[in-house]
């Protein structure tokens, strides 16, 4: 079961590039997004570990069950109720960007309103299945999508097109300039797939070692490099920030001579498809299970939730525009980043100090 | 019966996306090449001429069918809407991998259509960019005799996978569009022009963030091709009193490092290794290292000629100000300096030629 842990983490590391990580950090590359990265390498996987440390003194018990037997219930129910919105407002964010996207890219003539209930019907019926099924349909989608990832990749890298030099003049430049909150929060989102804990450890039930950790940081520290500097050595210094969608762009800027499809792009968002549909299913499930729990009468509560969930990401995508969804995710990741922080030290605490009433 | 009304639910909407989200493909009119040129015209200064192809069931060499169609309007997107009530079918970008400004519009300033094709979420960012001459309409209206596809001999020419000439500088969309952004490094597209139903494509313009500045010689075509893309499968002659002589190059290695005592001053070294492919006299028992030198000093002068257009016509498609950049660490003001560096910029190139054989004969 120890992979099973594994996997949210490399789940969210993957997603990075619809959730605006490097629109953010390629925002503010001249406003320490360098430093910012390197300082989330540490920040990160140490929240993680002390987390995970922690939680996995609680065997077989997700944060509810936690929750219940330490604090008393008008603690409960405000921080359940909050993190569960937390964890609903992540899957939105993504499976909003990506409708927006695919109307972009493939379908620009259908409705994005019609496109958007397609896909969240799937994650709905998906999201509502017990937690053993979501972790088996996680592990079998990321072990499709990693190969494709990883040719992705190797045509970038490989590319003559990519400019060493651009990339190095960036990474020179600003190095010591410090950085922001939004910075951090965007660079330290990646490690952040740990929490999904609260609901898995239930499943899990401590049943896993902590003693691959050390992969954690270096796979962060390769996923935040590549999604930072390769827009940059495709599109230049300057020309990067004039992009939408740096990484979908840069994408369409390789060419596969051999392949079925010339346009890598394709590969590209297919490729996001598997992983967008699955993280929204992820955070709706864990979102669903943390807001289920606060009712007695479970079930039917379920339904009318995510039902609600549709509604509001509907109203989302039909009210705002593309513009404001990159403030909004900037936004709900600097929340995200001071309420992980607070949730780390709360489970810490627990874990040591606290007493069963 | 729940899952069946799911089911029928899901089958009924879909049939609505069919009508308004896809069209098929014997619907669709396939754009292989776009065309953009000046019109002398002020109220219409753009003129679009669409290449599109037309499907047929055999395919041979020169019975590929096309269509032209062309349009003169205020812009480019005034001009596709108008092109779209002269034909039956959808306009279809996807395909449009041939992407050609006219000359006289390249001269003045590519910035509109450019914007409009990077914009354009249907056209490809690998599209191949040129500048057609004496006009865009002209280079489409050509169908060579060899062509399978419509403007398959076009995509050909570009994609470095059949021919191989080191007079042609292949430009992508995303290239030039970053070229035209970034801070030294300018962009450049190679130029076809048509001989006797054909294309020719030997020479490239030098663009500066806006028009064109200039148009390079076939012989500094093949020098720049191999410093941007250190392209090695070209040849270079040597001649003197005694040797009429050319090397073929099979490998080319290049580095651009700037001098650490003086700042306006660039070292290129060129490692350049081949085999003799023509000599008036035999080769293998003279002593080669005479040869090297000449070929070498040939191509030196070939080098630094190229380098020193590109400076006079201050433009700098070899991205040397990038490299400036790289090198140095202090933000903005690297660029300020560069920019009073180039135009006295010292070049010093060092070309070290190999020659390991003499070909199958002595």
């Amino acid at each position: 079961m120890n992979r099973y842990f594994y996997y949210p983490i490399a789940m969210c590391m993957l997603m990075n590039t619809i959730i605006f990580v490097p629109n953010i950090l390629l925002a503010r590359k001249e406003k320490g997004a360098l430093l910012g990265m390197l300082l989330s390498l540490i920040i990160g996987p140490l929240l993680g570990y002390i987390f995970t440390k922690s939680f996995s003194r609680f065997k077989k018990k997700g944060l509810p069950e936690v929750l219940s037997q330490f604090v008393p219930k008008y603690v409960m129910v405000p921080v359940l109720a909050y993190l569960s919105c937390m964890w609903f407002a992540a899957g939105s964010i993504v499976i909003v960007t990506y409708t927006l996207v695919i109307k972009r890219y493939i379908m620009p003539d259908m409705p994005q309103e019609l496109l958007l209930l397609f896909f969240m019907a799937a994650v709905c019926y998906c999201a509502l299945k017990p937690t053993r099924t979501v972790l088996y349909l996680l592990e079998v989608i990321l072990m499709i999508s990693v190969p494709l990832i990883v040719i992705i990749l190797v045509k970038a890298v490989s590319n003559e097109y990519l400019s060493w030099y651009a990339i190095w003049n960036v990474a020179s430049d600003y190095v010591f300039t410090v950085p922001n909150t939004d910075v951090m929060s965007a660079a330290t989102y990646i490690f952040s797939g740990y929490l999904n804990l609260v609901v898995f450890n239930k499943e899990l039930g401590g049943q896993f070692t902590l003693k691959q950790f050390w992969a954690v940081p270096i796979l962060g520290f390769g996923v935040l490099m590549t999604s930072f500097f390769i827009p940059i050595g495709f599109h230049g210094t300057i020309g990067i920030d004039n992009y939408v969608y740096s990484w979908i762009s840069t994408a369409d800027s390789m060419r596969s001579e051999f392949g079925f499809v010339e346009r890598v792009m394709y590969l590209f968002l297919l490729l996001y498809l598997n992983l967008s549909l699955i993280f929204t299913t992820v955070s709706w499930h864990v979102g669903y299970q943390l807001a289920n729990s606060l009712f007695a009468k479970r079930g039917l509560i379920g339904y009318v939730l995510l039902g609600l969930m549709i509604m509001i990401t509907i109203g989302l995508i039909h009210y705002f525009s593309e513009k404001d969804f990159l403030t909004i995710g900037t936004k709900w990741l600097n929340v995200r980043l001071y309420s992980e922080v607070l949730l780390v030290m709360f489970i810490y605490y627990l874990s040591r100090k606290g007493k069963p009433i | 019966m729940k899952k069946l009304l799911l089911i029928f639910i899901m089958l009924v909407s879909t049939t609505g996306c069919i009508k308004v989200g896809f069209k098929d493909v014997d619907k669709r009119f396939f754009v292989l090449g776009f065309g953009v040129d000046k019109t002398e015209h002020e109220n219409s200064p753009y003129k679009v001429t669409l290449k599109l192809g037309i499907p047929s069931s055999k395919i041979e060499p020169g019975q590929a069918k096309s269509q032209l169609i062309t349009q003169e309007a205020d812009n480019i997107p005034d001009a596709i809407r108008m092109l779209k009530s002269k034909v039956d079918k959808e306009l279809d970008f996807g395909h449009a991998k041939m992407l050609i400004i006219g000359e006289s519009l390249a001269k003045e300033d590519v910035r509109a259509p450019i914007d409009f094709f990077i914009r354009r979420r249907d056209i490809q960012e690998i599209a191949f960019v040129a500048v057609g001459s004496p006009s865009a309409a002209d280079i489409l209206e050509v169908n060579p005799k060899s062509e399978i596809l419509p403007a398959n001999a076009l995509f050909l020419s570009f994609e470095e996978v059949a021919t191989e000439s080191p007079f042609i500088v292949t430009e992508y969309l995303f290239d030039f569009y970053r070229r035209m952004t970034e801070k030294g490094l300018d962009p450049y597209m190679p130029i076809i022009k048509t001989e006797n139903n054909l294309y020719n494509i030997n020479q490239v313009g030098v663009f500066d963030k806006q028009k064109m500045r200039a148009i390079l010689t076939p012989e500094e075509t093949r020098a720049f091709k191999q410093l941007l893309r250190k392209f090695a499968k070209s040849n270079v002659s040597a001649r003197s009193k005694k040797v009429d002589f050319s090397l073929s190059i099979e490998q080319f290695k290049s580095n651009f490092m700037f001098d650490a005592k003086d700042e306006k001053k660039l070292q290129i070294k060129i490692k350049m290794r081949g085999i003799a492919e023509q000599s008036n006299a035999p080769l293998f028992q003279a002593d080669w290292s005479e040869y090297e030198k000449l070929v070498g000093s040939a191509a030196r002068e070939r080098f630094l000629a190229v380098l020193q257009t590109l400076q006079k016509n201050k433009v700098d498609p070899l991205g040397l100000g990038l490299i400036y950049r790289a090198h140095h660490y202090s933000g903005e003001k690297d660029w300020e300096n560069w920019q009073g560096i180039y135009p006295s910029l010292k070049f010093d190139v060092r070309v070290n030629v190999k020659m390991s054989g003499t070909g199958v004969i002595k």
